[in-house]
């Protein structure tokens, strides 16, 4: 397992469970990162994955979404 | 989809000309003439973009011509001339062949989809006997080692979310497009659990069920032809594309992730942790895919098969899709 694949599983089990953060994908851009997809913009939640971001010495990014829905009818 | 070899400035003309028409211009230049001439192309845009149907490449690689197909009626003429202009300005060595033509609509409803279709085939209208939400798309057609046909979809289409019991009906259409009981083309064979719980790891949404008589499904997907697993185990690098019952057309997308942890809505039910899924982003329209498409299947360039759709997100129409590898390991099956 990939180091980055590590630290998605970590932010996975932390921060998946937040209503507000809806998924955490692996970057497919240089440098490599993770991308955490957020239902807002919400300042506490930004606050808390970049500071366990900054800890890890890893680059975030954030990107808004709604929410995913299985795609049955 | 181009499987021939056309001269690069061919391809470059096409892509100018397609992206152009399609007012989502990609090309950067730095010819100061071409921005002089940049009050007139703007005029010559707006009067071809009018009449703009399509841009095809000849069927002989050798010839060096483009084929727009431009909507016949009045303002045709002025039209070729518009796009002549257009195409002069970057691409002087490439011939243009104008050819009137007039609407082309989606075949939705007369050919397959959400339609009853025997034989039924990949992208059209499934799902369980239970209704609700078990509506989707017939993925592919796929076989066990005993040469057996398999329709491959979502579990949420097929075992409705697990609640079922191997040997249920499948119904084509589904009961979203008026399936009853009289639609029954399979029966639930196999699913992989989902657990909805919002923590637990879900590597797959997907289900089996086995054909009742093989004259009424064939391989393949419709719109899309037919389809091969993926020979290269790495993802593509190239556009993806798709079709199911509810896009009714086949849309483009683009991977944004090729590993992501995601959480999935079942509405009324739960949340679905989906681990080491893709995320694509839509190219050519709103959304990747549409509710009422799971379970259809992602193909690359080539018509091979990537992935299996299993949710879409509700604002910008991303998507989220299953390696098809996964799937096919898991209920030891092939693509037909």
């Amino acid at each position: 397992m990939t180091q980055i694949e590590n630290l998605r599983l970590e932010a996975k089990e932390r921060f998946l469970r937040d209503d507000k953060v809806v998924g955490v994908a692996e970057s497919m851009d240089k440098p490599a990162g993770l991308i955490f997809l957020v239902r807002s913009e919400s300042e506490p939640v930004r606050r808390s994955i970049q500071d366990w971001a900054h800890d890890r010495h890893i680059h975030v990014r954030f990107r808004v979404v709604g929410e995913f829905k299985a795609s049955g009818a | 989809m181009q499987r021939f070899q056309y001269p690069q400035h061919l391809n470059a003309a096409f892509s100018y000309l397609s992206d152009l028409m399609r007012d989502r211009p990609t090309f950067e230049t730095t010819d100061f003439h071409y921005y002089e001439k940049a009050a007139g192309a703007d005029y010559y845009k707006n009067v071809a973009q009018k009449q703009f149907v399509g841009v095809a490449l000849p069927l002989d690689a050798d010839e060096n011509s483009l084929i727009v197909l431009l909507r016949d009626d009045e303002s045709q003429k002025e039209a070729a001339r518009a796009t002549r202009a257009l195409l002069r300005n970057q691409f002087p060595e490439v011939t243009l062949v104008v050819r009137p033509v007039g609407e082309f609509r989606t075949a939705v409803g007369s050919a397959g989809s959400s339609a009853r279709m025997r034989p039924a085939m990949g992208g059209d209208s499934v799902g369980h006997q239970n209704g609700g939400n078990a509506s989707g798309s017939f993925g592919c057609l796929v076989e066990d080692s005993a040469g057996r046909q398999l329709i491959l979809s979502c579990n949420h289409v097929l075992a409705d979310v697990n609640r079922c019991n191997l040997g249920d009906a499948i119904w084509q259409p589904g009961i979203r497009y008026g399936g009853s009981s009289r639609d029954q083309i399979a029966r639930l064979r196999d699913f992989e659990p989902l657990t909805v719980d919002g923590a637990t790891d879900n590597f797959m949404d997907a289900a089996i069920a086995l054909v009742d008589n093989p004259a009424d499904a064939m391989p393949g997907i419709r719109r899309i032809g037919s389809v091969a697993k993926r020979q290269d185990p790495a993802p593509p690098s190239g556009p993806l594309y798709l079709t199911g019952p509810e896009s009714a057309s086949i849309v483009i997308g683009e991977f944004y992730s090729r590993s992501a942890s995601m959480n999935v809505r079942h509405p009324g039910i739960g949340i679905a942790v989906m681990e080491h899924q893709y995320l694509i982003d839509p190219q050519n329209g709103p959304s990747f895919g549409k509710l009422g498409d799971s379970g259809a299947i992602v193909v690359d360039q080539d018509n091979e098969a990537v992935a299996m759709l299993v949710a879409v997100e509700d604002k910008h129409g991303m998507a989220t899709a299953t390696p098809i590898d996964r799937i096919l390991d898991r209920f030891q099956v092939a693509i037909k």
